[in-house]
């Protein structure tokens, strides 16, 4: 049949990817994004097999790291010389190179595979939405994203923020204005050492 | 012979079921909506006075369902830093927390809506209130923005909406 013959040029065909990266986890997303790199999605996947798919990821300048993490992780290297150690931390890493901090995050996923610099010569990493049009065009399917991507308060109208439904109601006899303190003449002693001092 | 003086206080049961919490049982002045002070002077006379304010056009308020008479009680395993629309309700135009018997919040959601706002805060979900300053006060110190801070940031949440 036909038919068959087509789906199974479909399994063996390298398909391509795509993968948005904004306000998303690194580490999260690489977990996902190796899954097709690998060929890990498909049930004819074995090791020594070479099913794995090519993957775009754009918006990597938008990544989002958690807590503290932009100052605490590092990224660690050794020349091999005496003295030849060196560390940076993420946002430093970032500054330099936007698409780095994925890059390496895909990279020490898929450790431990012989494979592993072919894999990576199938993934596309770009910083902005500008992706080069011959490459955008063999794209045919989107990777899920991995976190939901938040809403600041300013991108709210105003509508949205009235038809909110209210939590609870102010007390009867309620001050407004109560929270507000006078714009002093002399500094405030919590800020000021000298006033303490005086 | 001197005997102290007995001070005896009555303390009344507070009443949770509306969800407001009102300690004061005593009013000077009728009690109808929200009020505001208003100082003026006239020549050998100050008026300080309440001025009713006008009733705000907003949703009706929810219906409290927890025993407690708290309005997060419900939330309290889905509230998340990304809910601004929610969070914003406890905020005084200053940036800052209303109290508890103002919102009616039990005390272990206060606890966890003080965490949840910072987290808000510095995801930059929420606008930056900036205090203003006091006369005379140097406002370099108070305007560190550090290299890190440009870069988007993400707190862990267990709710269900998050897929990982």
């Amino acid at each position: 049949m036909a038919h068959n013959r087509v789906m199974q040029w479909a399994v063996l065909a390298r398909t391509w990817w795509i993968f948005d990266a904004n306000q998303q986890c690194p580490f999260r997303s690489a977990y996902r994004i190796t899954t097709y790199l690998q060929g890990l999605h498909k049930p004819v996947y074995h090791r020594h097999g070479d099913v794995g798919d090519h993957v775009v990821v754009f918006n990597t300048k938008h990544i989002a790291m958690r807590g503290d993490f932009w100052r605490t992780y590092k990224h660690f290297h050794h020349t091999r010389y005496a003295g030849g150690f060196s560390r940076a931390s993420a946002y430093r890493v970032h500054e330099e190179d936007p698409t780095r901090i994925l890059e390496r995050a895909c990279h020490n996923r898929l450790s431990g595979l012989d494979n592993r610099r072919t894999l990576m010569k199938r993934l596309h990493l770009f910083p902005d939405k500008d992706i080069p049009e011959n490459i955008l065009e063999n794209v045919s399917g989107q990777i899920q994203q991995v976190q939901v991507v938040p809403k600041k308060l300013e991108d709210y109208t105003q509508e949205d923020i009235d038809s909110f439904p209210q939590l609870f109601k102010m007390p009867e006899d309620y001050d407004i204005d109560s929270y507000k303190r006078e714009n002093r003449l002399e500094p405030d002693q919590h800020t000021s050492k000298a006033w303490r001092l005086k | 012979m001197a005997t102290p003086m007995k001070v005896t206080i009555n303390t009344v049961p507070r009443i949770f079921s509306s969800g407001l919490i009102s300690t004061r049982f005593i009013n000077t002045t009728s009690t109808k909506r929200i009020k505001k002070i208003e100082i003026t002077k006239k020549d050998s006379a100050t008026v300080i006075e309440g001025v009713k304010l006008k009733e705000e056009t907003h949703q009706p308020v929810r219906e409290i369902k927890a025993p407690t008479g708290c309005p997060l009680c419900e939330f309290q395993n889905s509230l998340t830093y990304r809910d601004v629309l929610m969070l914003r309700q406890f905020l005084s135009p200053d940036g800052k927390i209303l109290p508890r018997h103002v919102t009616g919040v039990c005390f272990t959601m206060q606890w966890k809506l003080k965490n949840i706002l910072y987290q808000s805060y510095s995801a930059g979900l929420l606008p930056n209130y900036r205090p203003e300053l006091p006369v005379n006060e140097d406002p370099t110190h108070y305007l560190k923005n550090y290299k890190w801070r440009k870069n988007n940031v993400y707190y862990e949440d267990f709710s269900l909406e998050n897929p990982l």
